[in-house]
């Protein structure tokens, strides 16, 4: 057992491995794996997931639109579904908070079991993904102006971002608000607070004739999920819109490190305490460097390319 | 038991903070949007308000003394159909918010759209009363599940080519909404009735 003085008092530390985490996370981890993989929420977010999916192959195959499966389907479905799932785990410690805190196992250590089990709809997630690029050009066909001026990369980081990254931050985030919050209707609350954020900025933002194109390019990009073209215009033509598809999936990846550094902070004390603090201003640091970088990077106005393939730049 | 005790009993049991809270902001929302129709706020307040006035019927059938109920004399039927007449608190609350809005705005949100408003209230008392026969307390989960699947819906519209699932103004395609919220309503309600059958019967 090692010894630890800032916390040996009360609770004895587990033994931890050669590399330092708790001998007791992983099997702690795979516990956690399979309560979250069994869970119904996540199987509803999923069937209902197929369900978008299918519509959206069915309107593909009606008339061809560029957005519509890079739509943030799965991260609504599967993201918010496993994130209310999660948020239930989480919370079922509360009622047994007594016997949980005798067993030899630290809050940080059972904190990252459940973050461990994030994997699960980011596998889901990444199924979705290889369908995607299985399916594409054999089962549907886009055409080439509909992706505007992205390149396949960009199109790559717009798809991992709205899916395997969406749905294991979705997770965290649940974690984090079922270790933190105990009143009843958090897991509502929990909900309304996501739908709100990413509703409210997409709707609100990015909506030039509303408010003043500064704004637009500069927090528009600032919610969980988010598009980066848009079909539904006049003739056909494909909008790009602003900002680095690239940088904004590097800071949602930040996003969901803050969410776990949050869902780890509860409990926590002593040496990990001060170790997630600093890693959390870090990760804070990272997170508006990013950004901010995904904000300002891509294309700086809106782009507009029409069937035949030329583009104009829409100046607002 | 008096109708009039049991009816109090019963109340006393529903989870009301979680109710009050989401129904309040749901009709703030819808308020805000009658205050400012024009803007890209009421747009985006009418398709949160929905979700979350189902989500706070969600709550209703939550009874934590679940075991202690079910030995006293009042049938589970009984019970469940007392508490799900708040149900029409939330509803009277977002049908006066959505007639103001639709009093306000100048394009024309017409008043059926209280008609989608009570089939996602029925659809939440439905999975509501669904989830009790295994849970004591199935509000918080299946108001969060209400709430992502209705908005997911209401942003995505998987079914557009052939409906418009909340339709809001004139020249939308409201027969077949009005069509497929009353299937929904009406499967809810059966649901609602089966799931409420005491164990016994």
């Amino acid at each position: 057992m090692t010894a630890n003085p800032a916390a040996t008092d009360t609770v004895p530390r587990a033994s931890t491995t050669r590399r330092g985490t708790p001998a007791a996370l992983w099997p702690l981890a795979r516990l956690e794996i399979s309560r979250l993989g069994r869970h119904p929420l996540l199987w509803a977010g999923t069937a209902l997931c197929a369900f978008f999916t299918a519509m959206a192959i069915s309107e593909l195959k009606h008339g061809p639109t560029g957005d519509i499966l890079g739509a943030p389907v799965v991260s609504l479905c599967v993201g918010v579904f496993s994130m209310i799932a999660a948020h239930h785990l989480a919370r079922s410690f509360h009622r047994t908070e007594e016997l949980v805190a005798s067993a030899p196992t630290g809050a940080t250590t059972r904190g990252g079991a459940l973050c461990v089990a994030a994997v699960v709809p980011a596998v889901v997630a990444s199924t979705w993904l290889i369908f995607y690029y299985s399916a594409d050009t054999r089962v549907w066909t886009v055409p080439e102006y509909l992706y505007g001026t992205f390149s396949r990369a960009d199109v790559a980081a717009i798809l991992i971002g709205n899916t395997a990254v969406a749905a294991a931050g979705g997770t965290l985030v649940g974690i984090a608000a079922g270790r933190w919050w105990r009143f009843r209707g958090a897991s509502a609350a929990l909900v309304v607070a996501m739908v709100a954020w990413t509703i409210g900025i997409i709707g609100v933002f990015s909506n030039a004739e509303t408010v003043p194109a500064g704004w637009e390019r500069w927090v528009r990009l600032f919610t969980p999920v988010n598009y980066f073209t848009n079909a539904a215009t006049e003739g056909g033509a494909s909008d790009s819109m602003t900002g680095s598809p690239a940088w904004y999936l590097g800071w949602l990846v930040t996003l969901c490190a803050l969410a776990a550094i949050a869902a780890l902070l509860k409990g926590s004390e002593g040496a990990a305490r001060g170790r997630l603090v600093r890693l959390g201003a870090v990760a804070l640091v990272v997170s508006a460097v990013t950004y901010g970088l995904a904000a300002a990077g891509g294309n700086s106005q809106v782009v507009r390319t029409y069937p035949d393939g030329h583009s104009v730049v829409l100046r607002r | 038991m008096s109708a009039a005790a049991s009816r109090s009993a019963a109340a006393l049991g529903i989870p009301w903070r979680p109710v009050v809270a989401l129904t309040g902001v749901a009709t703030v929302l819808l308020v805000a949007a009658a205050l400012w129709p024009a803007s890209a706020f009421a747009a985006v307040a009418l398709k949160l308000s929905l979700p979350l006035l189902a989500g706070a019927t969600a709550y209703l059938l939550d009874e934590g003394a679940a075991e202690a109920a079910a030995a006293a004399p009042v049938h589970l039927r009984a019970r469940s159909s007392m508490r799900l007449a708040v149900a029409a608190g939330p509803l009277l609350a977002g049908t006066l918010a959505l007639l103001a809005l639709g009093a306000r705005a100048e394009s024309g949100v017409v008043p059926g759209v209280v008609v989608p408003l009570l089939g996602c209230i029925l659809i939440a008392c439905g999975a509501s009363a669904v989830a009790r026969r295994s849970v004591a307390e199935p509000g918080d989960a299946v108001a969060g599940a209400i709430i992502a699947a209705f908005a997911a819906l209401s942003l995505v519209n998987p079914l557009a080519r052939w409906v418009d699932l909340f339709p809001t103004r004139e020249g939308q395609r409201w027969g077949g909404s009005l069509a497929l919220w009353a299937v929904f309503g009406v499967v809810s309600v059966v649901l609602v009735a089966l799931a409420t059958r005491d164990p016994l019967d």
